[in-house]
């Protein structure tokens, strides 16, 4: 389809890399990717003209926060620690991968927000409009997720990370 | 900045840099789409020949059940006489949205006369746009029920059936045609109107790719609206309509299959 293999080449590893960051598992990720991009090839002709971008991006984030776990018949791993590092595992590495594991714990649609507040970038009217939620519950759960992540751990999960400190 | 924030950033882009984009990621869309059409056509055929089978076996009970989004009563639940449901929602009580969306019912039958004795079970502002339930009397002198909607300002009549003497509940989805979506609408509404105050809850699934779903909706005032992203559940949802622990429906939302 025109422009559509365009699209998937040049805007599909972001818009996986995206999915990725808010369910936390690769072949999830993949699966709802292969589904947002499938419904755009199906409407591409009607909104190939306008923002098939922000479309693709909605259905994407919308759908992997909808994804319900419980509802999927195989068995769903969780998402290794990459192994970049090795044996070298840095105080940098260990600091994020404690991170990694903290949001984790958060609820799907407040990890969304940060996913696009912080790896998209999106301003939060952006977010807002994008979840299709008003600005107050972007901010709402913007803040809710940060305090989870500040929050020290339940016992029995991984430490907590440190406490935030203004940089400036 | 925080040290938190600084720390999220750097976490989304380390991780970010652990996926890439499977190299037949285009053919696996194209096996998406095939299977989703696939699925879509037995559906669709599984539908028509279920409604003939319940429209053999209890005649005086459905009619119709596959178009109308009225759903025969399972065995553990009572049909109620519906007739006499106060108006409920948010524009329940609007009398110029129900001249409305009484309006919308007329203009779709050019000619015939116009509904009278017109009651609104239903009506509210959705996400998705405006939408009622309405019964009335067609110029026949027979009873029909039908479902309004549509994004402000235009309406019009998704659904226009005769209407059943009870019914355990109504169910519709306010836009699953995928070309009833503008631009501006990502999302699919289900709507679930039960007997007020009954407490039930509504849950839902994906119709072609179970994984997707189940949101679960506790009733107000019996009612139960469902908003989900336009993007999984392809194919037409499925619902199942819980009273506590006891499942009293399951099946496809009515009026959209």
């Amino acid at each position: 389809m025109d422009g559509y293999d365009e699209f998937m080449a040049s805007r599909g590893p972001a818009l996986l890399r995206a999915a990725y960051l808010i369910c936390g598992d690769r072949d999830l990720a993949e699966d709802l990717f292969q589904n947002a991009m499938a419904r755009l090839l199906v409407h591409w002709p009607r909104v190939s003209g306008g923002a098939p971008e922000a479309y693709a991006r909605r259905i994407l984030v919308n759908s992997t926060i909808n994804w319900r776990q419980r509802l999927r018949a195989r068995e769903v791993s969780v998402a290794a620690v990459p192994d970049s590092a090795g044996a070298d595992f840095t105080a940098a590495h260990a600091e994020r991968d404690e991170m990694w594991q903290a949001l984790a714990r958060l609820p799907r649609r407040q990890r969304a927000v940060l996913v696009l507040r912080y790896y998209e970038d999106l301003t939060e009217s952006q977010t807002a409009a994008l979840l299709g939620c008003s600005l107050g519950t972007v901010k709402s759960q913007h803040s809710k997720a940060l305090a989870s992540l500040r929050r020290p751990a339940s016992p029995g999960t991984p430490k907590p990370i440190d406490m935030a400190t203004t940089t400036g | 900045m925080t040290r938190t924030e600084d720390l999220l950033r750097e976490t989304f882009a380390a991780e970010a840099t652990t996926v890439t984009m499977h190299p037949d990621a285009r053919a696996k869309v194209d096996a998406v789409v095939q299977r989703h059409r696939a699925r879509r056509t037995v559906t669709v055929g599984a539908g028509v020949l279920a409604a003939a089978g319940l429209a053999l076996a209890v005649p005086t009970i459905v009619q119709d059940p596959d178009a109308t989004g009225v759903s025969s009563p399972p065995a553990a639940a009572v049909a109620a006489p519906y007739e006499s449901w106060a108006p409920r929602g948010g524009l329940g009580g609007d009398p110029r949205f129900a001249g409305a969306a009484a309006a919308a019912w007329d203009a779709a039958s050019p000619g015939a006369p116009a509904h009278s004795d017109i009651r609104v079970l239903w009506a509210d502002t959705l996400a998705t746009g405006r939408g009622a339930v309405l019964v009335g009397t067609d110029g026949t002198g027979g009873r029909r029920l039908a479902v309004v909607a549509g994004a402000t300002p235009s309406l019009a009549v998704m659904r226009d059936i005769p209407a059943p003497e009870s019914l355990t509940h109504l169910s519709f989805n306010l836009f699953t045609d995928d070309e009833q979506h503008s631009e501006a609408s990502y999302q699919d509404t289900l709507v679930l109107v039960t007997p007020p105050g009954s407490g039930w809850t509504m849950e839902w699934s994906g119709g072609a790719d179970p994984s997707y779903g189940e949101g679960v909706s506790a009733t107000t005032d019996g009612i139960a609206v469902v908003d989900i992203s336009q993007s999984g559940p392809w194919g037409h949802p499925s619902i199942r309509v819980i009273d506590a622990a006891q499942v009293l429906y399951a099946g496809p939302i009515g009026s959209q299959n």
